[in-house]
């Protein structure tokens, strides 16, 4: 019925004066909504999946290097392998600093730790049967990365995190160190090795 | 009941209002659907990660159980050592001084030749028994897990193990000592590099036929390559990179078991999953995740 009743001249003509008004209203109303709102929002919500996706691969990353044979094949292989390209990869990720380090926490006090940023360092007390032992080994991956928005409105002099320029973020994954064996021939643990 | 035209055309414009809020949040609906399925993928990606690292841990562990290994490495060591000895001693009873202690030089060394045999036959039955045992712990990890992750539009199933290998992580020796009590066999093993010297002590290579001279060279004496203990202390089971496994035995291939044979124990294994993951909250999606994880079995334990 009420397409006979708009079908008509009159219809036609009430429903473009008080429809287009509407629309008119609402087209302002969806502008605003998507240019301060959803544009934004989808702007800066890629930031999060950029980081998740950073996160996931420092963590895979930091995991497989703590599987190496002795310590300084984990130092080596972090510096040869394409890490920074597959951070890079993801588009809108790029890490400005890596730092690779081996932490021994002592589990009869936790509050003591010792930090090592190359093999050899760890001292004989924090090595295992040391008189800090026993202590939990892990391996510890910081990178220092800057995240960028899916666009970056680029003002000079004008420095927002997220709006003007990237955010910066400081991810850090550890695992636990796995090869805590002795080299039989040289008798050096591979931990420290 | 009659609408004024004013009514008329107010419900008009309400009607397609509704339909542009519907249109946007249809298209907010998209993406977080897609959001989620990424981030399903990514889960189910880390849970078969974790069942495949548990799954390979398992199975090393089985390879060198309670120090079977270590201690059939010890006796594979020292049978070779009596048949040397025994050897030398049938030689030195050729002696005119000797010859009576002659034929009871010749049961000795058959006796120790029949014990290495012996003691590689139960070598070879262990590695037998030890490969079932995997493939047991495969099907029950198997079977266990077939329920796979369920989340209204998203699943992921399957874990299916579609890989196994056996073999070692390309070490050089074994945990079995090279004794220097015996002279002549030590100086020969050195001369046919057969020991590496360490600081430690002397230790056999892994992985090679340690032949012994002349009449006894038909004897077979492969080592495994576990990690001897140092200071007291036997290495732990450990998960590795993979970056060295060389495989001695496939178990499955491509999803299909194989048979097989190891000459010598294995002491590392590969385990390579795969898990399907379907979602339909976007379209139809299917898609394959997959694992590689490596694991080394414990070293042996001191010879008591």
């Amino acid at each position: 019925m009420r397409k006979t009743k708009n079908s008509g001249p009159t219809g036609r003509k009430l429903r473009s004066q008080a429809g287009s008004s509407q629309i008119t209203e609402f087209g302002a109303a969806i502008f605003l909504l998507l240019s301060c709102i959803v544009i934004p929002l989808l702007d800066l919500s890629i930031v999060p999946v950029r980081l998740g996706l950073g996160k996931s691969i420092v963590s895979h990353r930091v995991h497989q290097l703590a599987q190496s044979e002795c310590l300084s094949d984990a130092f080596k292989s972090l510096q040869e392998s394409d890490f920074h390209t597959g951070l890079t990869r993801i588009g809108g990720f790029s890490a400005k600093s890596t730092q690779l380090s081996l932490v021994a926490t002592s589990v009869k006090n936790p509050d003591q730790s010792m930090t090592v940023d190359r093999p050899g360092r760890l001292s004989t007390d924090w090595l295992p049967g040391g008189n800090k032992g026993p202590c939990l080994y892990r391996l510890d991956l910081t990178v220092d990365a800057e995240i960028e928005p899916l666009i970056t409105a680029k003002v000079p002099g004008v420095q927002i995190p997220g709006l003007t320029r990237p955010i910066p973020f400081h991810l850090r994954e550890e695992s636990n160190w796995e090869n805590m064996g002795c080299d039989p021939l040289s008798g050096e643990f591979f931990i420290n090795k | 009941m009659k609408f004024s035209r004013r009514q008329l055309a107010k419900r008009d414009a309400r009607g397609s209002m509704l339909f542009l809020c519907i249109a946007v949040l249809g298209v907010m609906l998209i993406i977080v659907g897609v959001a989620f399925s990424f981030y399903l993928v990514f889960f189910s990606h880390q849970h078969l990660q974790s069942r495949s690292e548990d799954l390979a841990m398992e199975c090393a562990r089985q390879l060198n159980e309670n120090d079977h290994g270590g201690k059939i490495n010890n006796l594979i060591g020292h049978s070779r050592e009596l048949v040397f000895t025994s050897r030398e001693l049938y030689y030195r009873t050729g002696n005119e001084e000797f010859r009576g202690l002659q034929g009871l030089a010749a049961q000795v060394l058959e006796q120790s030749r029949s014990g290495a045999l012996l003691v590689a036959e139960d070598r070879n039955r262990y590695v037998d028994f030890s490969m079932e045992k995997l493939r047991k712990i495969v099907k029950e990890s198997e079977s266990r897990n077939q329920g796979g992750l369920f989340l209204t539009s998203f699943s992921a199933y399957g874990g299916e193990v579609v890989d196994l290998r056996v073999g070692d992580m390309d070490q050089l020796v074994s945990n079995v000592e090279a004794s220097s009590g015996v002279y002549n066999l030590h100086s020969y093993d050195c001369q046919q590099k057969y020991v590496m010297t360490g600081k430690q002590g002397d230790l056999f290579v892994s992985n090679v036929n340690l032949k012994l001279p002349n009449e006894d060279s038909d004897l077979v004496f492969q080592l495994a390559s576990l990690p001897a203990p140092v200071k007291g202390n036997a290495a732990p089971m450990r998960l590795t990179r993979g970056k060295g496994f060389k495989h001695s035995l496939i178990l499955r291939d491509a999803g299909q078991d194989k048979t097989g044979k190891c000459v010598v124990i294995p002491s590392a294994v590969q385990v390579t999953m795969t898990m399907k993951v379907k979602q339909n909250v976007v379209g139809e999606f299917d898609s394959k995740t997959k694992t590689v994880n490596t694991a080394c079995a414990n070293g042996a334990w001191i010879e008591p």
